[in-house]
């Protein structure tokens, strides 16, 4: 109960910060602009407008409908404009098949579209000592989109840094769309304090894919980080939610 | 710097629930409609306040009304102006409890029973408990919180604090998480205040 009440006093908490923000930009708001009329009287003009638009198009005379259509000229007397042929209408294009996709293939599309790789290129220490050269080559692999070259780089990385390391390695099959792989490595850093959270997400991500056999799975994590309310993909797991 | 002449109650909804630029463009332009600022300075005037408290219930209004937002609670079923004002009353009814104030009313100027609980309306008094337990977290953390609740990204997150990536940006988050937990667990005013 206690729990609750503390993550209720968190929720709470950063509500007030969010108020206490708005409070500070409704003062230069109202030091700023004047207040506008309602956007009732703008509609009117506009309405206004459009009325005498139409009535202007209605009412106008048109003078071309008027006059006699010229004679048809001899053939030797055609612009040259006139002279070409009617183009043939081109042939309708067969209209493609709608494709329907089967379900398995939605999951997967479901996963890809969800997948937002980390900017890897950011996190890249540069001269760095001993195994953190490794990540950083696995890394600089990753954002250049080569998950092979960074599966080879993480080989060989010492076991100090074999967290870093399965956390890219996870990004590696996952870019390989080797998801059950991903899926088993980012399942194995979910306890980690730095990559927990984004191991959650990312295993519940991989697991996709396999949506008809994993269905209880995925829900279970998805609700598991859509009510965690200080998840930083709190918000993702309830978008993905709401489309499943 | 507003860039939409006239915003509909759907973009209006989608920009204040989509973080960013949009968002403040969106809340400006809400707030500076007259007519809802007259309605509201008004309807405090008719109900016996004075004109300080319609400024003050225009403010409580506009806060409380893009947390509800923000939280789903508006369904859409009458206009973002008919739930604006619905707020509005709600607020001014819950302020005049509080004051001991006994609020006679006739029953067609109650508003309409709405998703929300007087929880969700903005209460000063627990505005001012809560700021000053937030006053130790320092600027940072406010500033990173405050994102957080509004739904930005960890990548988000980073661009307005000027990370290098959405991983710096997810482990300062987690860091300020943890410093908000320990305050709130050790400060003894909101432990009563909310009878934790």
């Amino acid at each position: 109960m206690a729990d609750n009440t503390n993550e209720r006093l968190e929720r709470e908490a950063r509500e007030a910060l969010v108020a206490a923000d708005l409070s500070a930009k409704m003062k230069q708001w109202r030091q700023q602009t004047p207040p506008r009329r309602s956007g009732k009287s703008l509609l009117l003009l506009l309405f206004l407008l459009c009325a005498l638009g139409s009535a202007a198009w209605w009412f106008w005379p048109n003078t071309e409908a008027e006059k006699p259509l010229p004679p048809d000229l001899p053939s030797e007397q055609q612009t040259p404009a006139q002279k070409q042929p009617t183009p043939a209408l081109p042939e309708q294009r067969r209209q493609e098949p709608v494709v329907q996709k089967s379900a398995a293939n939605r999951y997967l599309a479901l996963a890809q579209t969800n997948y937002q790789p980390p900017d890897f290129a950011a996190d890249i220490r540069g001269d760095a000592p001993g195994g953190r050269d490794l990540l950083d080559d696995a890394r600089r692999a990753l954002a250049a989109k080569q998950p092979s070259a960074a599966l080879a780089a993480l080989q060989n990385v010492p076991a100090a840094y074999r967290t870093d390391a399965d956390y890219l390695r996870g990004h590696a099959f996952f870019a390989q769309q080797k998801y059950a792989q991903a899926a088993a490595v980012f399942g194995q850093l979910t306890g980690s304090v730095r990559y927990g959270e984004a191991a959650q997400w990312y295993e519940t991500l991989a697991l996709l894919p396999d949506f008809d056999r994993k269905k209880s799975l995925i829900m279970s994590r998805l609700e598991q980080i859509a009510d965690d309310d200080g998840h930083v993909f709190q918000q993702e797991a309830k978008r993905l939610a709401a489309q499943l | 710097m507003n860039r939409q002449l006239l915003w509909t109650d759907d973009a209006l909804l989608r920009a204040i629930t989509g973080g960013d630029a949009e968002r403040d463009a969106a809340l400006q332009w809400w707030f500076n409609d007259q007519g809802l600022q007259n309605w509201v300075r008004q309807y405090a005037l008719q109900h016996g306040g004075s004109a300080a408290d319609g400024e003050d219930l225009y403010h409580d209004t506009f806060i409380t009304f893009d947390r509800l937002i923000r939280d789903g609670k508006f369904r859409e079923e009458a206009s973002l102006k008919t739930f604006f004002c619905s707020i509005a009353k709600w607020q001014w009814l819950n302020r005049q409890r509080k004051m001991g104030r006994i609020v006679a009313t006739e029953n067609a100027e109650l508003p309409e029973p709405e998703h929300f609980t007087e929880h969700d309306m903005y209460d000063r008094e627990r505005q001012n408990v809560m700021e000053r337990m937030l006053s130790s977290l320092g600027d940072k953390c406010k500033r990173i919180l405050t994102l957080f609740q509004l739904s930005y990204s960890m990548k988000e997150i980073a661009a307005e604090m000027g990370y290098l990536s959405d991983q710096v940006a997810m482990n300062e988050s987690s860091k300020c998480r943890k410093k908000l937990k320990l305050v709130i667990e050790n400060n003894d005013e909101l432990q009563d205040f909310f009878g934790a």
